[in-house]
């Protein structure tokens, strides 16, 4: 016959594993987004393996050091060139969000319970956006997803501005060419085809912290 | 006090060379590889970062040799230039249903004097007395118990009184006729006396199939490194065969550990505590290598898992230098899993987009992937580039070494996550041995048919988080069925060996 498989030890392995990955999924069902997942689960399997393997991990701690200092380091490193900081992005984020809005004149009401905000062009009464959490706003041009812009933090150090529909992004001369415009930190364009006359009143902060840890997607 | 400080720092930096070479290259490595892909491919997802550091760390074990090699290295181990006694040494053979007729014949041609020959075979059908050379004693026991370890002790209790050394060669290894006489030349210097385990550099045998020749090269150049890099170590990890060891030390130690399945691993933790250690020699030998994908997926498997089983053993009071060469292929076998759940979140990760936006992230996400499945190997192989030409391998050689390996970690993505997980999970975990038969190709397919039912899965998933339905639906009925019959070959497969072992 095959191996056995399964002592009481490994099912309680196995058990633990199970609930994980159902709580991550329920979890990430809910926050929905990916990043979330991959972050939930290894956050909990390193935590169970502590539990589990108190003694090996105690054994090796001068490799676990060695490890996570070249973590660290590497990431720092990376995060120095490209200095981030949150406010600085939710700053660019509002900004590349009031071009959009051109200056109209819009008032924002909550009309859902999980926090969800509706911004109304006051004159026609049309809702031309709506933002999610603190971190994306969708605009709306008669009634169609017309762009969302989203800041998004925690390593990818962006804010997107993503048009769906290439004409009225043409007609309303936001964006030079690109389907996709995105910004650094410090609200420089650095994928789409640059036009100044969106960054004129950017200015570059360095962050006094320059770099985050990867468990920050959490915090927006 | 500012002295004092230097000179720890100096003594603590010598004594974890090692972990600073693998600091300092992983840093590098991983902060330009963020920079390149930064600059290339900006925006990075959270995912494409995750990936980087991961699959940095395995290579950055491999290029912190180079780091190394460059660092002054202590004097290798010292030699008496001829015998001035003739210890008595028994070559031990063993084998468990793989011998190798060429290897077992050549056992009686060492030139060394005071040397008796054992076959120490565990088969379930007896080796035939005529394959056995003249001078050979063929050894045999009524259990198979504690596997090659237990072999070995079952010898030491009846003969290991009678000998001070003794060579452990597995089924396909092969020497030259000197090998004994060298290494009793190394064993016999009174500086090398707290050496418990002297190992000869093990090169492969003439290789006769295409994948043989392929392996053959890293083969040859990883043995030319660890050969070189040895003296930062203040002992390997004995590799099991082709060595010479102490009987003395063995005896200290209670002999070879048989609650590991790496007995060899082992029994050198049990000899480091004791205070002796295990240095590579300049002696050459040879073994064979896995003929086909097969035997070298079974053999992957085999030391996926034992690997993860030596690292319950007692490794307290071990030095870093010699806990990184356990963790170096751990390194390698822990990204399976990895890769396979990161293509798991990519493939998946459409039912959780916030918008059309992130497919574009998933998609640079993946090509990021891809481009390191490509690149990697490219860059290890131009990295390792000087040391393949003091190990007198070719270019490329090295880089079509780099790209079977590669193809290889990708073809055990699946088979090597479910051992992991299978071992974790608590299964025990037998000892087998790798087959020998270079042309047998029997059985592979099970484990190509895991991976296309597990990617093509995926590729399902994924379309049919998306919306089309129509295909996806018929497309998973195919893959159910393509996994449910690679399952059935498998669960057979396992019968069939286990009711044999019966």
């Amino acid at each position: 016959m095959p191996p056995k498989s399964g002592t009481a030890h490994g099912l309680g392995w196995w058990h633990l594993q199970l609930a994980l990955l159902l709580i991550s999924i329920v979890l990430t069902w809910w926050v929905r987004t990916v990043v979330d997942l991959v972050v939930l689960y290894s956050s909990a399997l390193v935590a169970f393996t502590i539990l589990k393997y108190p003694k090996l991990l105690w054994q090796f701690r001068d490799v676990w050091l060695y490890i996570g200092l070249a973590f660290t380091i590497g990431y720092a490193w990376y995060g120095f060139w490209v200095p981030i900081d949150v406010q600085q992005a939710r700053r660019v984020f509002l900004e590349i969000s009031s071009r959009i809005d051109e200056g109209r004149d819009v008032e924002s009401l909550v009309q859902k319970a999980d926090g969800t905000t509706k911004f109304m062009d006051t004159t026609s009464h049309h809702v031309i956006a709506e933002e999610v959490g603190s971190g994306e706003r969708r605009y709306f041009r008669n009634g169609t997803l017309f762009a969302t812009v989203k800041a998004v933090y925690g390593g990818v150090r962006r804010t997107e501005v993503t048009y769906f529909d290439r004409e009225k992004r043409d007609e309303w001369g936001i964006a030079p060419s690109f389907l996709r415009d995105t910004f650094d930190y410090a609200g420089h364009p650095i994928l789409a085809e640059y036009d100044p006359q969106h960054s004129g009143n950017l200015t570059p902060i360095l962050s006094p912290f320059p770099f985050v840890l990867p468990v920050v997607p959490f915090g927006y | 006090m500012i002295g004092r400080v230097a000179s720890g720092i100096t003594s603590w930096v010598r004594d974890h060379r090692t972990g600073v070479a693998f600091l300092l290259t992983h840093t590098l490595l991983y902060g330009s590889a963020l920079l390149v892909l930064g600059a290339s491919f900006l925006p990075l997802g959270p995912l494409a970062i995750f990936w980087v550091l991961v699959v940095t760390v395995p290579v950055a074990f491999d290029l912190s040799d180079v780091v190394l090699l460059w660092l002054p290295r202590p004097d290798p181990l010292p030699r008496l230039d001829t015998l001035s006694r003739q210890p008595r040494v028994a070559l031990l053979y063993l084998t468990c249903d793989d011998y190798v007729w060429s290897s077992l014949a050549a056992i009686g041609n060492q030139s060394y004097e005071a040397l008796d020959c054992y076959v120490l075979d565990d088969s379930r059908n007896p080796l035939p007395l005529e394959c056995v050379p003249t001078p050979a004693i063929v050894v045999r026991r009524a259990t198979r118990a504690g596997f090659k370890a237990g072999n070995i002790n079952h010898w030491l209790r009846l003969y290991g009184a009678s000998y001070e050394y003794i060579v452990v060669l597995d089924s396909d290894s092969e020497l030259p006729p000197h090998f004994v006489s060298d290494m009793l030349k190394f064993a016999e210097h009174p500086k090398n006396a707290q050496v418990a385990n002297f190992q000869a550099l093990t090169f492969p045998s003439a290789p006769e199939t295409m994948l043989q020749r392929c392996l053959a090269a890293g083969h040859s150049y990883r043995m030319r490194v660890a050969s070189a890099l040895q003296t930062h170590s203040e002992s390997i990890l004995s590799w099991g065969h082709n060595n010479l060891i102490r009987v003395s030390a063995l005896e200290d130690v209670g002999g070879f550990d048989e609650a590991y399945v790496a007995e060899d691993a082992a029994t050198t933790l049990r000899l480091i505590h004791r205070g002796y250690f295990c240095k590579i020699v300049e002696v050459v030998s040879y073994e064979g290598i896995p003929g086909n994908l097969e035997a070298l997926a079974s053999r992957t498997l085999r030391w996926t898992r034992q690997t993860l089983q030596i690292l319950g053993a007692n490794w307290s009071g071990i030095r870093l230098c010699t806990k990184l060469q356990i963790l170096r292929p751990l390194a390698s076998y822990l990204l399976h899993p990895i890769l396979l759940a990161s293509l798991c979140v990519a493939a998946l990760s459409q039912r959780f987009s916030n918008d059309r936006s992130d497919d574009i992230l998933q998609v640079r996400f993946v090509f990021i992937q891809i481009a390191s499945l490509v690149g990697m190997p490219l860059a290890l192989a131009v990295a390792k580039w000087p040391l393949a030409r003091a190990a007198k391998t070719t270019l490329r050689a090295v880089i079509v070494n780099q790209f079977v390996m590669t193809s290889l970690s990708c073809y055990l993505m699946v088979p090597t996550t479910l051992a992991i997980v299978r071992h974790v999970a608590g299964e025990r975990f037998t000892f087998t041995p790798t087959s020998k038969d270079a042309q047998r190709n029997q059985g592979s397919s099970s484990y190509a048919m895991l991976n296309v039912g597990v990617l093509s899965g995926l590729i399902v998933a994924s379309v049919t988080l998306r919306g089309n339905y129509r295909f996806s639906w018929i497309g998973l009925a195919i893959i159910a069925l393509i996994s449910f019959l690679a399952l059935l070959h498998r669960h057979i497969s396992l019968l069939k060996r286990n009711g044999d072992a019966a």
